[in-house]
């Protein structure tokens, strides 16, 4: 018995037959005033079938990187979990997790002591957001390559939000005492078929 | 010209369109070349890098060098200016992480050379983030290639210290020797929210 049933979503397709994905940005953020806790992309439409956020952040931390949390639709009830891989300050390798925390964890932030220039660069999929059957799960690659400390870091990891509800808010935060500076930047894409 | 597609001909009018945008194809064809070079073509059409927010690389590459395994990139024509890279890589055996600080250049890749398995090229993504800011420019990159059991999948992160916008990109391969034909090099501009 063939245990398989073949999907085939109705799409339309280009003039010379193929599938074409449509990517429209939904919403860019550019923070053009020093101090800003967070980045937040509202009104999320339910309509794409993934989501891509890119950030490039600055902030006030201390250290030379710092951690990129993130909170989705603003609920700090349901528990976030994350795990990465990464290589940070030459020769150094690593993994770690985070379980059931209230944010979840989305990669790195260059921190202040670092050159005013430098930034960190995010690139996060959310997969299939807006089905109400599935927890949310993303992945994210994401780099740095601060001066200061030698705290470079390019790190590749995944998240889940243990809640099924569509993701219709995605707020971008680093801690509260280390706000982010003139120039960070964020643009939220969607991707669906044509 | 080709008018971007994010206004309307008839108006004027900026509207949001399709975000990723094809820029620039490359495929070596021809006696062995390098750098491969994208540069901006800075006449206000839709493939003017001076519209987009981000610009995103993906290359099928391989090198006619001996033993080099190494792509590397230089923005704006210059090795000048100061850089930092971080890698992690896996070989199928070992993991193995590091960095460089090579002039001007950043290390985004590896890729198969003449000497390997026949006829294998290696696959190559790279984000360039905001690349009309001020900030200096940062790329992070990912690169596999299998070479019948062996070969690498990596990924990494670099910076080169230049606060210009990046009008330009030279990808080389290492050791300067050349492109294998069938290489094929496509750039693509991603723009931001056009409307609010």
């Amino acid at each position: 018995m063939d245990d398989w049933f073949p999907l085939r979503p109705v799409r339309h397709s280009s003039p010379d037959g193929v599938v074409m994905a449509v990517i429209e940005a939904i919403q860019t953020m550019y923070l053009e005033v020093e101090n800003v806790t967070i980045m937040t992309f509202s009104s999320i439409p339910s309509t794409y079938e993934h989501l891509q956020l890119r950030v490039s952040t600055h902030d006030t931390h201390a250290t030379g990187t710092n951690t990129l949390y993130v909170r989705l639709n603003n609920d700090s009830t349901s528990y976030y979990s994350s795990h990465h891989m990464q290589a940070y300050s030459g020769s150094g390798t690593a993994g770690s997790a985070t379980t059931r925390t209230s944010l979840g964890y989305w990669g790195d932030a260059i921190g202040g002591n670092n050159l005013a220039g430098e930034y960190s660069t995010v690139v996060i999929d959310i997969q299939d957001y807006a089905n109400t059957n599935k927890s949310t799960v993303l992945t994210f690659l994401s780099g740095s390559c601060p001066d200061a400390d030698g705290s470079k870091s390019i790190k590749f990891g995944s998240s889940l939000w243990e809640s099924t509800t569509t993701v219709n808010e995605i707020d971008v935060y680093v801690i509260s005492s280390a706000p982010f500076q003139r120039g960070t930047s964020g643009t939220l894409y969607g991707i669906r078929s044509s | 010209m080709a008018l971007p597609a994010y206004i309307d001909e008839s108006t004027g009018a900026i509207t949001d369109s399709e975000a990723w945008v094809a820029v620039a194809s490359t495929t070596i064809a021809g006696s062995p070349a390098t750098p491969v070079t994208f540069t901006s073509p800075d006449d206000g059409s839709s493939t003017d890098w001076s519209q987009f927010m981000d610009l995103f690389l993906l290359a099928y590459v391989r090198s006619q060098d001996s033993g080099d395994p190494y792509t590397y990139l230089s923005l704006n024509g210059s090795t000048s200016f100061s850089s930092e890279n971080q890698y992690l890589q896996g070989n199928g055996g070992s993991v193995t992480a590091g960095g460089y600080a090579p002039s001007g250049k950043a290390w985004i890749w590896r890729h198969p050379y003449s000497t390997q398995t026949a006829n294998v090229f290696g696959v190559g993504i790279c984000h360039f983030p905001d690349i009309n800011s001020g900030k200096y420019k940062t790329m992070i990159s990912q690169s596999a290639s299998d070479l019948d059991g062996s070969g690498y999948a990596a990924m990494y992160s670099n910076v080169i210290r230049t606060s210009a916008p990046i009008s330009s990109i030279s990808v080389h391969d290492g050791a300067g020797t050349g492109w294998t034909i069938g290489s094929r090099f496509d750039l693509f501009g991603i723009l931001p929210r056009m409307v609010s």
